[in-house]
C-alpha cells in the first residue's frame, strides 16, 4: 500500500473506537485531493454529531474548511487564538512566520540556451510508466504533476536505480545512463530526495552531521576527514537555517521542517548535477517551506542544478517549475511551459 | 527544537553506558572477596588469555551487529582456520598462520555473498555454513585432533613475555585496528548507516552489497586469527573446538552495550563485554559451581544484555 492508504486506515482506525475527541496530526500529509476532500466531509459530519476535532495542519485552506477556531504557535508558545472568520490565510501565514509578505512567488529567471543535462526516451515500466520522454536543461527545474500513482514517484525511482526500466533508455550529459543500483545513480552526479524524511530520507537516531555527509563522506585515504565534514555540515546549517544547537543534534530531536531541510542538505552535499526531489515540502511549516523554495531556485539560477520535481502541491509546482509534466496513468498528457502563467485549473483538467 | 531533548532520554543513554561497566566491576569485586585467589596475577593472565579468542571473533562481530546482521557461523570459522593452521604448522611454521587467516576470510565471504548477493537474511545463511563448515571439519579430522608440534610456532603465538601471553600482544594489535576502523573510517560509518536504516543508506548511495560483504569477509578473517590463537592455546586442531562459541561472541557484543538491532555500538563496549564473560566464566569455575548450571547462568545473562539494549522500536526488523 502506498502512504496514503496508511493514512486513510490509520484515520479510520482512530474513528472506529468511537471517540468523543479526535486529534489529527498531519492527517492529510499523504493524501490526494479526492481523499482529502472525502476526510474534509467525514470531519464535518463527525462535527454535527458532537465531536470534538483537534485539527493540526500546515494546509490553511484546510482550516477554513471545517475548523470554527484556530491557535497558531510558533516556536511552542501561542501566538494567537482566533475565531476562523475572523482571520484570512495571509494574516496567519504572516503570523506563523513572524513577518510579512513572505509568500510572493518571485518571476523565475528563464536561462536560454542551456545545454541538456538528462535525457529520456521512451521509458516504459510495467503498470507504471508508457511510453514517456522528456529533456532537462542545466539550470531548470521541471515539475511533475499527476494524482497518486500517475508516475511521478516511479519515474524518479527509475532515474535514481531503485527500480529497472523495461524498456526505453535515459541519456545523461549525452552518454547512455542505466543506473542498476542507486549508488551508481549517485556515483554519475544524480542526487535523490525520498518522499518520507522519517523512513527513507533520514536516519533520525543519527545526528544532523552524520547524516548530511552519508551521500558523499569527505575523505582522506578511507578515513572520515572530520574537519571537512564539520564544515559541510556547517555550511548547509547556514544555507538552509536550520535551527539548532549543535551539529551533533540528532535528527529526531527536530521539527519537521528543520528535519526536511538536513534531509535536501543530504541530497545536496555530493554536489550533484542532476537532483530528484519528492515532494520536499510535506507537512512543513510556511516558514521552512519558503525557504527552502528560495534556496532550491538560489541553486538552480545561481549553478547549473538541473532539477525534477514530483509534487502534490500544485502551487509549489506551479512557484517552482520553468516546465509542468502533467502526469496520467502512466502518460504525459501535457507540457505545460510555466513562462505562459498556466493556473492550477489547466493541470487538474490534464490529470484527471 | 534542539531543546526537545528530554533530560529523561539523556540518562537514558548515561545509564546504559554505565551498565558494562558497573557489571564487570560488580563481578571482579564479587569474586574477589568470595575467592581471593581471583585477584592473583597467574589468575587475571588466565582470564586475559581466555579473553583473547573471544574477543578477537567479537571485534568482528560487532561491525557484523552494528550492521543489522548476525553471524551464527563463527565458532565453525574458527574450527576451519585452527585446521588449517594445524594442517600447514609443521611444513609452514610460524607462517601457517596465513593459512588460517586466509580460511577465515574464504568463510566469511562464502557468508557475505550468500547474505549480500543472494539475499537470504543472515540468520539463516549463517545457521547453514554454521553446519556445512562444522560437517567440513569433521570429515577433515575424522573425529581425532590433529596436533601442532612446530615449537617456533608455539612460541610465537601461545608463549609469554615477562608472564603475559604473546597473544595480548596479537590481541593489542587487532583491537586498535577494529577501532580505527569501526570510528574513523568510511567504512565504519557505512556499517552505521546501513545498521541504522538500510534503506536510508541504499538511497544515499551507499554501495549496500559490497559493504556487507565486505563486514562478513572482516567477521571472517578475525574469526581466523582466533582459530590461529585457539590452535597454538591447546597445541592442537579438533572438530570440537568452537562449539557454543557464538553465543560467548554475540553475548560479550550486546553486554558492551551494542544492541542487536543495529546502527549503534562501540569496540570499547564489546572489550567490556567480552571481559564479563570470560570474569563469569573463570570466577564461576573457582567457585566450583556445576558446569551445567554455569550454562543456565550465561543464557539468562544473555537475555538479559539483549533485554536492556534492544530498540524496541526496530523490534520488526530483527532477523
Amino acid at each position: 500500500m502506498d502512504l496514503g492508504q496508511l493514512k486513510i486506515i490509520q484515520i479510520a482506525q482512530a474513528l472506529s473506537k468511537n471517540p468523543e475527541v479526535i486529534l489529527l496530526d498531519e492527517s492529510t500529509a499523504y493524501l490526494d485531493n479526492a481523499e482529502i476532500s472525502a476526510l474534509m466531509r467525514v470531519i464535518k459530519t463527525l462535527k454535527s454529531k458532537g465531536l470534538a476535532i483537534g485539527y493540526i495542519s500546515h494546509h490553511l485552506d484546510e482550516l477554513q474548511m471545517v475548523a470554527d477556531s484556530l491557535t497558531i504557535l510558533k516556536d511552542g508558545r501561542k501566538v494567537i487564538y482566533k475565531e476562523v472568520h475572523e482571520i484570512t490565510i495571509k494574516e496567519i501565514e504572516e503570523l506563523m512566520v513572524g513577518r510579512k509578505n513572505t509568500f510572493e512567488v518571485k518571476t523565475k529567471k528563464n536561462k536560454e540556451n542551456q545545454d541538456i543535462i538528462f535525457k529520456a526516451e521512451n521509458l516504459k515500466l510495467f503498470k507504471s510508466l508508457d511510453n514517456v520522454s522528456f529533456e532537462l536543461k542545466k539550470g531548470e527545474i521541471v515539475g511533475v504533476a499527476g494524482l497518486k500513482g500517475a508516475g511521478g514517484e516511479d519515474l524518479l525511482e527509475i532515474i535514481i536505480g531503485e527500480k529497472q526500466l523495461d524498456s526505453g533508455r535515459m541519456l545523461l550529459e549525452g552518454k547512455e545512463y542505466r543506473p542498476i543500483s542507486p549508488y551508481y545513480a549517485y556515483k554519475s552526479g544524480i542526487s535523490y530526495l525520498p518522499a518520507s524524511r522519517q523512513t527513507e530520507g533520514l536516519i533520525v537516531e543519527f545526528s544532523i552531521k552524520e547524516n548530511i555527509i552519508m551521500t558523499n563522506y569527505p575523505q582522506k585515504i578511507m578515513f572520515i576527514d572530520n574537519d571537512a565534514a564539520n564544515k559541510i555540515t556547517n555550511n548547509f546549517i547556514d544555507f538552509f537555517n536550520i535551527k539548532t544547537n549543535t551539529i551533533n543534534e540528532l535528527c529526531t530531536y527536530l521539527s519537521g521542517g528543520n528535519m526536511q531541510k538536513v534531509a535536501i542538505s543530504k541530497s545536496l552535499s555530493p554536489n550533484p548535477k542532476v537532483l530528484l526531489l519528492n515532494n520536499p515540502t510535506r507537512g512543513i511549516d510556511v516558514g521552512a517551506r519558503y525557504e527552502i523554495y528560495l534556496n532550491i531556485k538560489k541553486l538552480v539560477e545561481d549553478g547549473d542544478l538541473a532539477v525534477i520535481l514530483v509534487s502534490e502541491d500544485l502551487l509549489e509546482l506551479l512557484n517552482l517549475s520553468h516546465r509542468i509534466l502533467v502526469f496520467k496513468k502512466g502518460r504525459v498528457t501535457k507540457e505545460l511551459d510555466c513562462k505562459l502563467r498556466p493556473t492550477e485549473n489547466e493541470i487538474i483538467s490534464h490529470m484527471t | 527544537m534542539s531543546n526537545n531533548r528530554s533530560k529523561r532520554d539523556i540518562r537514558n543513554i548515561k545509564l546504559k553506558k554505565l551498565v558494562p561497566v558497573l557489571s564487570l566491576f560488580i563481578l571482579c569485586i564479587g569474586f574477589g572477596i568470595v575467592q581471593p585467589r581471583f585477584f592473583t596475577f597467574s589468575n587475571l593472565m588466565i582470564v586475559l588469555q581466555q579473553t583473547v579468542v573471544l574477543l578477537s571473533a567479537a571485534f568482528g562481530m560487532t561491525f557484523v551487529i552494528v550492521g543489522g546482521s548476525i553471524d551464527l557461523s563463527v565458532g565453525s570459522i574458527l574450527a576451519i582456520s585452527a585446521l588449517a593452521t594445524a594442517l600447514f604448522s609443521s611444513s609452514m611454521g610460524i607462517f601457517s598462520f596465513i593459512m588460517g587467516l586466509l580460511a577465515g576470510i574464504l568463510c566469511g565471504a562464502i557468508n557475505g555473498i550468500i547474505f549480500a548477493k543472494g539475499k537470504v537474511p543472515s540468520f539463516i545463511a549463517t545457521m547453514g555454513t554454521m553446519t556445512t563448515l562444522r560437517g567440513v571439519v569433521l570429515l577433515f579430522t575424522k573425529g581425532a585432533p590433529i596436533s601442532i608440534n612446530n615449537d617456533s610456532f608455539l612460541d610465537l603465538f601461545s608463549g609469554r613475555i615477562f608472564g603475559i601471553p604473546n597473544s595480548a600482544f596479537i590481541l593489542l594489535i587487532v583491537g586498535l585496528f577494529s577501532y580505527f576502523l569501526y570510528s574513523k573510517t568510511v567504512f565504519g560509518r557505512e556499517v552505521q548507516a546501513i545498521g541504522g536504516g538500510e534503506k536510508v543508506a541504499r538511497l544515499s548511495g551507499l554501495n549496500i552489497e559490497i559493504i556487507k560483504t565486505q563486514m562478513f569477509i572482516l567477521l571472517g578473517a578475525l574469526c581466523g586469527i582466533a582459530g590461529v590463537l585457539q590452535a597454538a592455546r591447546v597445541m592442537a586442531a579438533t572438530a570440537q573446538l568452537g562449539i557454543g562459541f557464538e553465543l560467548d561472541v554475540i553475548a560479550s557484543v550486546v553486554l558492551g552495550g551494542t544492541p542487536l538491532t543495529g546502527g549503534f555500538g562501540s569496540i570499547q563496549g564489546t572489550i567490556l563485554g567480552a571481559f564479563i564473560i570470560s570474569v563469569l566464566s573463570n570466577g564461576m569455575n573457582m567457585l566450583g559451581v556445576d558446569a551445567y548450571f554455569q550454562q543456565i547462568i550465561k543464557g539468562i545473562v544473555m537475555i538479559f544484555a539483549v533485554f536492556i539494549t534492544i530498540d524496541r522500536k526496530k523490534i520488526g526488523l530483527i532477523k
